[in-house]
């Protein structure tokens, strides 16, 4: 049950934010080309779930899992993206509560009501950072190996 | 509940594609989509056209390339070697809340994927995937008149995936063709 990285993408595509607590694999790209790639990748897996479902609710696709890894995903209302990768053991709805939890209590405290932070900027606060780290590290979801 | 199976190529062509709900709780066309005001999600699909069918599995095959390079976790050169589905390390299952995706890839590159209900555990998805593939190898592959990686046009194909979905959720799934 680990958590591995989490990346904050605005609505626009930028990458906000990134952090990683246990990545044993590494892409060769740059941090930027797989940032796109994932957005990318998000967005053309969240139209192909808007055309099947048969109705237009706000929760669109969830999270996908692979026999190595489970992508989850959670999007704001201010079309925010969330996009946390863990292992495949770890229970969905504490991982929900988790990626809302990151959102409510480190994200708008810290980054929004920051005046040092600029919407469509990357986040560079180490504040921020720490409070994140301290919250994911202390939920029942993180567990060094 | 089983709404629907398609099966993708090698080269992400849509060669197969059967829908399995009953008529009455199909929900209405695409452009009559409405956002959900309850927030009660409905299981099921919406209607598709086959262009658009065609569109969405050269996506979802792409997708699956991609997130298969995506991994963060290292592959030991042991599984490589056996063909479990470690070495295949593409999307299994992707969840939403009208349906869960549960999909499977060949050793040949051929992607089985299977739409079923959200209540559906993912072993059992991959299980039914199996029976697929079983049906596949015996009516498609064995059939001296089928080419490969073209669109499936096979009777008896139609006719043991019928008799497998009926099997599998007792419902009656769309008639035998004649």
């Amino acid at each position: 049950m680990t958590v591995h990285n989490l990346y904050i993408f605005d609505r626009h595509g930028t990458l906000l934010f990134y952090h990683e607590w246990l990545r044993r694999k590494h892409t060769s790209m740059s941090k930027a080309e797989e940032a796109k790639l994932l957005y990318g990748m998000i967005f053309s897996l969240k139209s192909f779930v808007n055309k099947l479902s048969p109705t237009i609710s706000k929760e669109g696709f969830l999270s996908y899992k692979t026999s190595n890894y489970r992508l989850n995903f959670y999007e704001t209302v201010s079309s925010l993206k969330f996009i946390l990768n863990t292992d495949n053991e770890t229970n969905q709805t504490e991982i929900r509560e988790l990626l809302h939890g990151i959102y409510t209590q480190i994200y708008v405290e810290y980054a929004v009501k920051s005046p040092m932070v600029n919407p469509g900027e990357v986040i560079t606060s180490n504040l921020f950072r720490n409070k994140l780290n301290q919250y994911v590290q202390s939920s029942s979801i993180f567990k060094t190996h | 509940m089983i709404f629907a199976i398609w099966i993708i190529n090698k080269a992400g062509g849509l060669i197969y594609q059967r829908d399995f709900q009953s008529k009455q709780s199909v929900a209405p066309t695409p452009s009559q989509k409405e956002p959900s005001t309850t927030g009660i999600v409905t299981p099921g699909l919406d209607k598709l056209s086959l262009n658009d069918a065609l569109v969405l599995a050269g996506t979802f095959h792409g997708v699956h390339l991609i997130t298969s390079r995506l991994t963060t976790r290292l592959i030991s050169r042991s599984t490589q070697s056996s063909l479990t589905q470690a070495s295949f390390p593409g999307i299994q299952l992707l969840e939403t809340p009208s349906f869960h995706l549960h999909s499977h890839q060949s050793a040949t590159g051929t992607k089985f994927l299977l739409f079923a209900d959200p209540a559906m555990v993912a072993a059992y998805g991959q299980w039914i995937l199996g029976r697929v593939v079983e049906v596949y190898c015996e009516n498609v592959m064995r059939n001296p008149f089928h080419t490969v990686e073209m669109p499936i046009r096979s009777e008896l194909f139609d006719f043991y995936l019928n008799k497998l979905v009926d099997q599998l959720q007792f419902t009656q799934s769309s008639p035998i063709p004649r």
